[in-house]
């Protein structure tokens, strides 16, 4: 380690030196390896920094030609040892490159800001490209802008940054993590240093140096069938050529409850607005329960709200009944609760801290790193600590064999990660509540060894009806989950010539996970139980490729061209059982205290590829680039006698602005297109069907035929991608200008067809259809003030997508992609935009009248139309803004996103008013007088429209126009069989805005470090999620909404939102 | 080295070329789930079969439209709030295994190899019966359904809907087809956990199926009802008393366990209905002590019987939100808290009140009387119940004989808790007469099913059709036999 306390060219003086004697051992090393030099070799040293002289760390300096490079360090030096007569290239995201002579001074490297202009992008296989040259929309995230504000996810650390990137699907109040939705799929590859990994929470955002998205089919044709629906390439930082490097990294945030939704508290808990009055019966009661006779007590079996005005009155809680405890016999008043909801939820702290080591010389980079996130949840009891652990390797055995290798290692383990889901506390506080309850007696649910519920069955049998206290669960059923992962490469790239060039790999990516779960032996609500779970994931990846770079026409046209191949082994396997009954032993979970037989499932899913490819990019004169790949993909999971799909691009970029003569206004312009195909395979195990294996019944074995058909003809698809794209840059590159349209269709891939259930199979995979998805991707930046020392850049995105269903299967027009019951649908219809929502609606006549029809009783009912459309999955547009701003040593940074049109569906509202938990269920009504009153005492909610009398041809109700002006009591109103039975009611619309992030970055200066004996200290202030500035219900967050059988479409009982703020320090020797 | 390397690259090259030219690449069995068998065992699948018998004896959705019991908090099928239900899973889970073990008992060779689990024979009648009575409870709840056209998969999509006449008259064939087939000196299915392989047992249910199926359409086709019920009759197979009804019976574990138990295990959603608690007590008719139990809390009822026994007995009325279940009666607990407690298929009672009708019209049962027949249903419900011979015979003597509407109104409350059948006799005998519930936004009991939304859009031509044959597809439209 290098303990700096020198300035900044004292400091090169000494690298220097080290230097020349690292030259030794680079001697060494190669004499080992039977191979001397060819080339002589010198060091450069030099220090990178931007046209203001702020020193530029993470800069690219490579050797042009070779694969020999290095990036600048935290204060912008590098050394590198380079070949005589070379050329350098210096190069950084954002920035314009430089290329040196390596007999040139490196000593002052100024680079100009660019954008786009000379910039070089991470494309497939890790290839580093000029993005002037690529053929197709390209964007990418420096590491350092996750680094600051700590974002653990790397999902929302895209978020509003890359045109088309739309985040869906992570509660906040989870340990979950949020995935990206490119181009209108999830189901993206995310690629790590080469390695193909599972999911993005494998990745350790503290060790990424830039992350590279990569939309479309021309982008992405190289990966195959894997890579079709969009990749996302993660460079890993390496190590600083020439130095010991040791960093600090740490943070501590808080993650806090952000809102709840509106609740009334006017009135408490019960079915009606009586109390209930005890009647003391000497034969079953206990004679100290004598004096209760007579005495009001609320309907503590009840889970709603619709119970008496919370006016004073001295009633018999749930909690006075038992002798011997605090509150016995005491009569409370009925009143608002103390302590509310918000007060259940903790405060949680998330630590994060990560030390990294690296140390680079001209034949070796190494990077070591260590992170430790120590996570709490905001529901009581809830953790997740996850070590990871990250190398890299790479050094040259000879200046023609250089050997890389990277592994990464993570241990997760988490208790209690909150579910979300019906029936869980969020449900039961937004849905399922006596608004009354004070939370400071909630806190204990055990009372002298029984166990106790404020939703009692009633006072004479204290078992609780739905639910148990909100602790009982964090504290007695516990869930356990722990992930043991591990990917990684070894390869060897062996340079013939400045012409040819190979490499190998192979690359192993390992998942295991062990979860299990319990129910309490000591619950009086439910059975209790135990279930574990072991899945483990495994693929292997053997990888090849032939390299060949040349110039013809006197430099004018560039070549260079790729062969490759890969072999893909991927398997599956998976072990649960879970007992059944109940546990025969109190306080023990084991699957070996099952009341009844196990029920256990064991499985495994093998597939296996193969893929072969050629690709080469030609340019002329700099100016027009054309890019083209062949590819085979063979797959286990097709008809064995056709499993092998073909498949080519070709792409193109042209930079007219080299044509027009040199000027301040359009200084870029560069128009690109491409044509493109990837391979589709069908899932494994869908050519062939086999029986599904049931439980015991009555102690007999069951067998079931499979409900879904075999089909052996099923070969693999194509889909087809037109893309378009110009890139501007206008007024000396002040501003920038990205704009992309795509337009994909997807022909005859695998896609599952409903069948109807009369066919004896509810479905099968075919060969079939047709989709189209376009789209436009929209980016713009822009520095606002580019002044000495303030400057403000300004990027916006946007992105629209619209896929439209042209066919599915001849006869077959509509599919469910999800349902939540009959009455409330995601589907996709032939000539309809797909994801579209049907369901149960609301009727209104051709004036625009609600439709309501009357009961007995002076009673109405929201007149319905089944089947109904009722809106669509996708929004009109997504996109983000991102605003920089620097002073000095100072750096602001904030991150909005935003989302129009597209539509979810809400469970927790349907119930929420359904129990009078909402705020709009009590109140006045228009006539000033308690909604909830008795209709003939002037209460009621006021409804205005006409009469249903009677049905058309389609069944949908019809109106003669007779007027309905009425009021109607709320428990009725908002029950289930009313308005709670039209689902279009909680249908919403999922447009908000929202600031997600916030940095504030200080860079400490020099003086104070080298006073500190350190090299670089900076201290940034965070907050990730703080504002949802607009959304139709402001207690969801639309991007955060739960998955429902693959898609984010439906909330079914959502925890609360939740903001954090933290603050990061990190340290650099 | 550096020339190895380089014959490894020249290798790497000219594999890749070599495996460009390769149309198609062997994988062998990667693609074969191992998560499952290739090859069936019969026994297996039709216990997976017989495992949704429970789903038709303990049908809430049609004993609440029959008033039995309704709900407590939250009134859904009470208020008849079901608009469609989905009959695909009937299809693709128990009638495909059923058409599998007919198919493997078809085939000699397969039929050789499933000699283990049975003889071929009494595997086909056991896979037929039940797949018949599975059909009875379908045409029964929706009318029409494919049938002809049914189980070809994605060769035919769009099956076309057979008739309920023409269904019935496929049952009929098939019931008597079965019954044929059955041999009760060879071993019975293995795998049968309804009768543990005893053939005469399916023989009496084989009879009472069609005897059921007879009595069904006696108002459209008086004349195959007529001879199907005395061919039944005649047959002296059927479960004229208690020890011969045939009774589903529960397995204790949790898997295996009565419905019934399952559901108050954790909840309380049902609640006994006023309206047979009140037609009880006003006949001071015995059955209300076991088929109810007292409300928990207390509040009383209006009593009728002497020593007003009955005071605890609360029915709750249909289709109200009835949050204060303890106010309320409860299904007896024999039935709700005892997992073994079995649900009645066919039972003596069922079959005299039948046959009561059968002699009404005049057929050939035995010469026996409507009355007599009558009075031996309530005397074998009440025996069932556990109610004493002399209070049964006051209630018969206090309840006499007087037509039809007796004996529907005598099945009504001897099929107490048997949803599907109690229904459709309702339907066919338009007695006793239920006030549908007033909470309901539309307050007509339905008399059908509708089919679920997909069929209208992926079958939409035969869809068109059977609207066109049967009437609109809503709950109100009567079926076939159901034409008073």
């Amino acid at each position: 380690m290098i303990f700096s306390s020198f300035s900044v060219s004292l400091k090169l003086l000494i690298l220097n030196t080290i230097k020349s004697m690292k030259n030794y051992q680079v001697i060494f090393l190669t004499f080992f390896a039977n191979i001397s030099f060819i080339f002589s070799q010198t060091t450069i040293n030099g220090l990178v920094s931007d046209n203001q002289g702020l020193p530029l760390p993470g800069a690219s300096i490579v050797e042009e030609g070779t694969s020999n490079g290095t990036t600048s360090d935290f204060d912008g030096i590098f050394t590198l040892e380079v070949s005589n007569n070379s050329s350098i290239s210096i190069s950084y995201v954002g920035y314009q490159t430089i290329i040196i002579s390596s007999d040139g001074d490196f000593s002052q490297i100024k680079l100009e800001e660019s954008n786009t202009l000379d910039e070089v992008v991470v494309t497939s296989f890790g290839l580093s490209r000029e993005k002037k040259s690529l053929g197709y929309s390209q964007q990418s995230v420096g590491g350092e802008q996750l680094v600051k504000a700590r974002e653990t996810d790397i999902g929302n650390a895209l978020a509003g940054k890359i045109a088309g990137v739309q985040i869906v699907g992570n509660n906040s109040s989870t340990f979950g993590a949020s995935q990206i939705r490119l181009r209108g799929s999830d189901d993206v590859l995310y690629v790590v240093d080469g390695v193909r990994i599972y999911t993005p929470t494998d990745i350790n955002t503290d060790n990424v140096a830039d992350i590279s998205v990569l939309k479309g089919a021309s982008a992405t044709a190289l990966y195959g069938p894997e890579g079709r629906n969009g990749v996302i390439i993660i460079t890993s930082k390496k190590g600083t050529s020439g130095k010991a490097n040791f960093e600090i990294d740490q943070s501590i945030a808080i993650n806090q409850l952000a809102e709840l939704p509106p609740y009334q508290n006017e009135y408490g808990g019960g079915y009606s607005q009586s109390f209930n009055t005890f009647n003391y019966d000497p034969s079953v009661d206990p004679p100290s329960w004598a004096s209760f006779d007579g005495q009001p007590y609320p309907d503590f079996y009840a889970d709603e709200s619709w119970g008496p005005r919370l006016d004073g009155t001295l009633v018999r809680h749930w909690d006075s009944w038992t002798p011997g405890t605090p509150e016995f016999g005491n009569l409370r008043p009925w009143v608002p609760s103390p302590n509310d909801i918000d007060t259940f939820y903790e405060d949680a702290i998330t630590s994060n801290t990560t030390l990294a080591f690296s140390k680079a010389d001209t034949d070796y980079n190494i990077r070591s790193a260590i992170s430790y996130i120590d996570q709490q949840g905001i529901i009581p009891n809830s953790k997740n600590k996850t070590i990871r652990f990250n190398l890299n390797l790479n050094y040259n055995i000879s200046d023609k064999l250089s050997f890389i290798t990277n592994l990464n290692i993570e241990d997760r383990e988490m208790l209690n990660n909150p579910d979300q889901n019906y029936g869980n506390l969020g449900s039961n506080f937004n849905q399922w509540w006596q608004r009354q309850l004070d939370f400071d007696r909630l806190k204990e649910y055990e009372e002298g060894g029984q166990i106790i519920s404020w939703n009692s069955r009633g006072p004479r049998d204290g078992r609780p009806l739905y639910w148990d206290m909100p602790l009982f669960g964090s504290y007695e059923n516990y869930k356990n989950f722990n992930k043991n992962s591990s990917y990684g490469k070894v390869g060897l790239n062996y340079k013939f010539n400045e012409k040819f060039n190979a490499n190998v790999e192979v690359r192993k990516t390992f998942h295991s996970y062990v979860q299990d779960d319990r129910g309490t032996t000591k619950s009086t609500l439910d059975p209790a139980f135990f279930s574990e779970y072991h899945a483990r994931n495994e693929r292997t990846d053997f990888f090849g490729l032939v390299t060949y770079n040349d110039r013809f026409l006197n430099d004018d046209l560039t070549l260079n061209a790729r062969l490759g191949g890969e072999k893909i082994e991927e398997t599956y396997r998976l072990l649960s059982s879970n007992t059944n009954g109940d546990l025969t032993i109190p306080d023990f979970y084991n699957l070996s205290g099952s009341k009844d037989p196990v029920s256990s499932n064991n499985s495994a899913t093998r597939q296996k590829r193969d893929g072969v490819f050629l690709t080469a990019t030609a340019g002329y004169k700099g100016f027009v680039y054309l890019d083209g790949s062949y590819r085979y993909d063979w797959n286990s999971t097709a008809n064995p006698d056709a499993n092998r799909i073909e498949t080519t691009a070709i792409s193109t970029s042209f930079l007219a602005h080299e044509l027009l003569p040199k000027n301040q206004i359009l200084t870029f312009f560069k128009i690109r297109a491409g044509i493109s195909e990837a391979p589709i395979f069908p899932e494994p195990y869908k050519t062939t069907s086999v029986y599904g294996v049931g439980d015991l019944y009555q102690g007999s074995g069951t067998l079931a035929v499979g409900s879904q058909q075999e089909n052996p003809n099923l070969t693999g698809g194509i889909r087809s991608e037109f893309e378009v794209g110009t890139e501007l840059q206008l007024f000396s590159s002040k501003i920038g200008l990205d704009i992309s349209y795509f337009d994909r269709a997807d022909n005859d891939i695998p896609v599952l067809v409903p069948l109807d259930g009369s066919t004896g199979y509810s479905s099968i995979i075919v060969n079939s259809g047709k989709q189209t998805t376009d789209g436009f991707e929209i980016a713009l930046n822009g520095d606002v003030i580019d002044g000495e020392n303030f400057k403000w850049r300004l990027g916006i995105n946007y992105a629209t997508l619209s896929r439209f269903v042209v066919e599915l299967y001849e006869g077959i027009d509509t599919r469910d992609l999800s349902t939540y019951t009959s009455n409330m649908k995601l589907q996709e219809r032939v000539g309809e935009e797909w994801g579209a929502f049907y369901g149960r609606g609301f009727t209104y006549d051709a004036n625009g009248n609600m439709l309501f029809k009357a009961s007995s009783g002076g009673n109405y009912y929201y007149s319905r139309t089944p089947n109904k459309y009722l809106g669509n999955l996708l929004p009109d547009f997504t996109g983000g803004l991102t605003s920089n701003m620097s002073y000095k040593n100072f750096d602001l940074t904030l991150g909005f996103d935003f989302q129009k049109g597209g539509k979810y569906y809400s469970r927790t509202e349907r119930y929420y008013d359904h129990s009078g938990l909402a705020l709009y269920t009590a109140g006045l009504n228009d006539k000033g007088n308690p909604l909830r009153d008795p209709v003939s005492q002037g209460g009621g909610v006021h409804i205005q429209g006409v009469l249903e009398t009677g049905l058309d041809a389609n069944g949908d109700p019809i109106s003669d126009g007779t007027v309905v002006d009425a009021y109607v009591d709320p428990q009725n109103l908002y029950g289930l069989g009313n308005l709670g039975n039209i689902y279009e009611n909680n249908l919403h619309d999922a447009s908000y805005i929202k600031l997600r992030t916030v940095r504030f970055n200080y860079r400490f200066d020099k003086n104070i470090t080298n006073s500190l004996n350190i090299e670089g200290m900076s201290l940034s202030v965070f907050a990730n999620n703080l504002w949802l500035i607009d959304a139709d219900l402001k207690w969801i967050d639309p991007s955060e909404l739960e998955k429902r059988s693959g898609y984010n479409w439906a909330e079914n009982g959502t925890l609360p939102r939740t903001r954090s703020i933290g603050a990061n320090l990190k340290l650099t020797f | 080295m550096m020339k190895k390397i380089i014959k490894k690259t020249f290798i790497f090259v000219f594999t890749i070329i070599l495996f460009s030219a390769c149309e198609t690449v062997d994988y062998g069995d990667t693609n074969v789930d191992p998560s499952g068998p290739s090859a069936a065992v019969t026994s297996q699948l039709l216990t997976w079969a017989q495992s949704y018998m429970p789903s038709i004896l303990v049908e809430e959705q049609s004993i609440l439209y029959m008033q039995h019991i309704t709900q407590g908090q939250y009134p859904g099928s009470s208020r008849y709030e079901t608009l469609t239900n989905n009959y695909s899973s009937w299809y693709t889970d128990p009638i495909q295994n059923l058409n599998k073990i007919i198919e493997i008992n078809s085939d000699t060779d397969s039929a050789a190899e499933a000699l283990a689990y049975g003889d071929t024979n009494n595997q086909l009648a056991v896979a037929k019966l039940i797949r018949a009575y599975m059909l009875q409870y379908m045409t029964d709840k929706w009318g029409a359904l494919p049938w002809t056209d049914a189980f070809q998969g994605i060769d035919n999509p769009q099956p076309r809907f057979d008739s309920q006449q023409s269904i019935y008259s496929y049952m009929f064939t098939e019931v008597d087809e079965a019954l044929a087939l059955i041999q009760t000196n060879s071993a019975g299915p293995v795998g049968d956990i309804m009768f543990k392989g005893d053939m005469n047992k399916w023989i009496s249910f084989g009879n009472s199926l069609k005897l059921t199926m007879a009595i069904r359409v006696s108002d459209v086709d008086p004349s195959t009802a007529q001879s199907k019920l005395e061919q039944a009759y005649s047959s002296g197979t059927l479960p004229t008393t208690n020890s011969k009804n045939l009774l589903f019976n529960y397995g204790a574990d949790d898997l295996s366990d009565s419905p019934w138990e399952d559901n108050f295990q954790t909840r309380e959603d049902y609640i006994m209905s006023n309206t047979l608690i009140e037609n009880l007590r006003s006949n001071l008719d015995p059955r209300l002590f076991k088929y109810a139990a007292p409300a928990r809390d207390s509040v009383f009822g209006n009593p009728a019987f002497p020593g007003a026994l009955d005071a605890g007995y609360v029915g709750a009325p249909n289709g109200k939100v009835n949050g204060n279940v303890p106010y309320f009666s409860f299904i007896t607990s024999e039935i709700i808290y005892d997992p073994v407690y079995p649900s009645s298929i066919y039972t003596a009672a069922q079959v005299w009140l039948t046959l009561a009708e059968a002699a009404k019209n005049g057929w050939n049962v035995g010469g026996v009387s409507a009355a007599d027949y009558y009075a031996g249903g309530i005397k074998a419900s009440m025996d069932f119940w556990g109610v004493d011979a002399q209070e049964a015979q006051d209630y018969i003597d206090a309840h006499p004989y007087t037509g039809i509407d007796d004996i529907a109104y005598e099945k009504w409350v001897a099929l107490y808790l048997n949803g599907p059948e109690t229904w459709a006799e309702w339907r066919r005998l338009d007695a006793p007469n239920l006030t549908p519930s007033i909470y309901a936004s539309d307050q007509r009991i339905p008399v059908r099913a509708a089919y679920d939304a997909s069929v209208e859009d992926n079958n939409s031509a035969n869809y068109a059709d059977v609207i066109s044959s049967q009437g609109p597809d809503n709950l109100h439209t009567k079926l076939w036999w159901d034409v008073k």
